[in-house]
């Protein structure tokens, strides 16, 4: 069962979510409850500090008109809790789209100036959470945690394509499907985090999920990416 | 008279080469006037006790030079001196058999000569060396240390040189009257000389003030050229929302609700777009608190509107009260990365840019999000996203980035390609 909460200070807008989230439910058949909804940030705080995952989603305005707004509170929930969806409700002004998406990656945000798009984009983030907690939860897909600068974060190994040394010192160039980041770490620890993952170089770290083609001659290894790699004559057998 | 000169030779090859090698000094009369009297004075001290006199002189031309001089390191300073002391050392070892024959010969023609010469060869050989000099300690990180490295062993060399010359030959201070007029000379030129330098070096902090008032003056130019657009764009604002409450008002007045509706979704409706568009928040500024870093977005999202960009900043909390980091390349590297985004965003079919900045933790992130051109692919994208200097494919101008990045170590990039969105981000760690 998926929790929904809710914390809109303005009453008529949190009579039309609760309306809306209700029948969704509903008529969606979701598995899914709404847990709480509320005008207080601070009532929703107090109601879901003692749990130690929230499973659902979050409606949130951004504009609390309380000592805490709709940003700081989402950073509070992000941090205790990383899988749960957020959304945000926002006015054209505080549109704010990179922050909620980078900051607390949000699942939406919903723009309140139009009716049927809050209704329509409701609907679709119930849908989306109830999706991700079904499949999340049904296959165990393998995580790479890693640091950037003060921040913890990760990946799902199968996305990662290849991890090279950086010219930095105790760091990392890690390539995944969408781009490339600079991490903390060594590859000889890395490699002991998933059997996909081959040294072919002393430099280089593959994901053989994402290995297209290897030249043995010229000791090429040919990325999903694009990218082309070179394997040292010793380590690159263990690809074969 | 002619034979001192020639004792002192040394003083004013030196003095040539590295006149030649320092041309910024000839443009300043009151360092030249401070060497001139270092050059009599450290003259006077050779007469008396040798040695000393050249170590005076090197100390002197470095601490005058290196106060008077905002712009060169030491290091440059250093390697200038030291050039110039050795081009003379070689030619007087080379020369010496021909020294010691002016010299016995007592021949004022020959001393002339001798003089002439040496300072002509001594300054040519400056000249020559000049341009190298800098563009190879540049280029060669290793020339840096090994620098500070002669200049340690010249220092240790004379010391010894010197405490050997007094240790073996007291009978140079047998004159006590000699010993305490040099030492009351020393003591005036000494102040004399502390003055010069306390001038200099106060001239040195009023050209810095001077420097930094003026970038605070570019900074509050282009902030006030941003104010007076945004000015600009609320008055337009306010000219057609008179005009809208006007037109409402006839409608209301005829009791033509039909034809309101009518309006209201025709005109009214696609406005609303407009003008979320064009207010962009770029009053958050004003939350980042290092102002190189304010001036050099504010700049660059100015270019990027007036290019037509839709432009957007997000920096909901105050940040970057202080960088832990080198500000000049946290500039830098910001600059390069906007204009990478401006570049790509001018070609794409919708041009945006946005920039957040927030904190993660103790980590301060900076996010620069542009659209791109649709002719490339986000594979072709991802296939030259590499930072890496290793591949053959390397990135767009991303190297000058790489480079910053591989010399603070409290700074990552990170880019992410979507199918309409190019992402950058930078983090910087505050806290360790």
């Amino acid at each position: 069962m998926l929790s929904v909460y809710i914390c809109e200070d303005d009453p008529q807008q949190l009579a039309m979510l609760t309306h809306y989230v209700r029948s969704y439910i509903m008529i969606e058949e979701l598995d899914m409850e709404l847990a709480i909804a509320t005008r207080c940030p601070h009532e929703l705080w107090t109601f879901i500090e003692e749990k130690k995952a929230f499973h659902g989603i979050f409606f949130l305005d951004i504009d609390l008109r309380a000592t805490i707004d709709g940003i700081a509170l989402g950073t509070q929930i992000r941090q205790k809790d990383h899988k749960c969806k957020i959304v945000f409700l926002t006015t054209h002004g505080e549109k704010m789209p990179l922050t909620f998406k980078y900051k607390i990656e949000a699942l939406d945000y919903i723009t309140k100036d139009d009716r049927v798009i809050i209704r329509d984009r409701v609907r679709s983030a119930l849908m989306d959470t109830q999706t991700f907690y079904t499949t999340s939860q049904s296959k165990d897909t393998e995580i790479l945690p890693f640091k950037v600068g003060n921040q913890s974060r990760f990946l799902p190994i199968d996305q990662i394509i290849y991890l090279e040394t950086s010219a930095a010192k105790h760091r990392l160039n890690l390539h995944h499907e969408e781009g490339q980041l600079e991490i903390y770490g060594n590859l000889t620890d890395i490699e002991k985090m998933s059997k996909n993952f081959i040294r072919v170089h002393h430099a280089f770290l593959v994901n053989k999920k994402h290995v297209i083609s290897i030249n043995r001659t010229t000791r090429e290894v040919v990325l999903t990416n694009g990218h082309i790699i070179f394997g040292s004559v010793r380590l690159l057998k263990n690809l074969y | 008279m002619l034979f001192h000169l020639i004792i002192y030779s040394h003083f004013f090859f030196i003095l040539s080469s590295y006149l030649m090698l320092n041309t910024k000094i000839k443009k300043n009369k009151l360092l030249l006037s401070c060497i001139f009297f270092l050059t009599v004075l450290c003259c006077f001290i050779e007469t008396h006790i040798s040695f000393i006199g050249l170590f005076i002189f090197m100390i002197g031309l470095l601490l005058s030079n290196y106060f008077s001089d905002s712009v060169s390191t030491s290091m440059i300073l250093l390697a200038k001196l030291l050039v110039s002391y050795y081009i003379c050392f070689f030619l007087m070892k080379i020369t010496s058999p021909f020294i010691s024959f002016v010299i016995i010969s007592d021949n004022n023609g020959f001393s002339i000569l001798y003089l002439f010469t040496g300072i002509f060869l001594n300054g040519f050989l400056g000249y020559i060396i000049r341009p190298y000099l800098e563009y190879t300690l540049h280029k060669y990180n290793f020339l840096r240390k090994f620098i500070y490295f002669i200049t340690c062993i010249w220092f240790l060399s004379n010391c010894y040189q010197i405490f050997m010359y007094l240790y073996f030959y007291p009978q140079n201070f047998q004159i006590q009257s000699l010993f305490i007029v040099l030492s009351v000379f020393f003591v005036f030129v000494l102040i004399i000389m502390i003055l010069i330098i306390y001038s200099l070096e106060s001239k040195k902090k009023v050209q810095q003030a001077q420097q930094q008032t003026q970038t605070a003056y570019e900074e509050i130019k282009i902030y006030s050229h941003a104010l007076e657009i945004s000015y600009q764009d609320l008055r337009a604002f306010r000219h057609d929302y008179n005009n809208i409450l006007l037109s409402i008002q006839e409608f209301i007045d005829e009791d033509n609700l039909t034809g309101l509706t009518n309006y209201y979704h025709n005109h009214l409706k696609t406005t609303q777009e407009q003008v979320t568009t064009s207010f962009t928040r770029l009053d958050d500024i004003q939350n980042i608190g290092l102002s190189e870093i304010r001036s050099i977005i504010m700049h660059k999202l100015n270019k990027a509107q007036s290019l037509g960009i839709a432009v957007s900043l997000e920096v909901h909390e105050e940040l970057l009260e202080k960088a832990k980091i080198d500000t000049v390349q946290l500039v830098r590297l910001i600059g390069i990365l906007l204009d990478n985004a401006i570049e790509a965003a001018q070609e794409s079919n919708t041009p945006s840019l946005s920039v957040a900045a927030f904190r993660q933790e103790d980590d301060v992130l900076v996010i620069i999000e542009n659209t791109y051109s649709t002719s490339l692919s986000k594979e072709y994208l991802l296939k030259l996203n590499n930072l890496s200097t290793k591949g053959p494919e390397r990135g767009i101008g991303l190297q000058n980035a790489a480079a910053i990045v591989k010399q603070e170590n409290r700074l990552f990039i990170e880019t992410r390609i979507s199918d309409e969105h190019y992402t950058q981000t930078i983090t910087i760690q505050q806290e360790e």
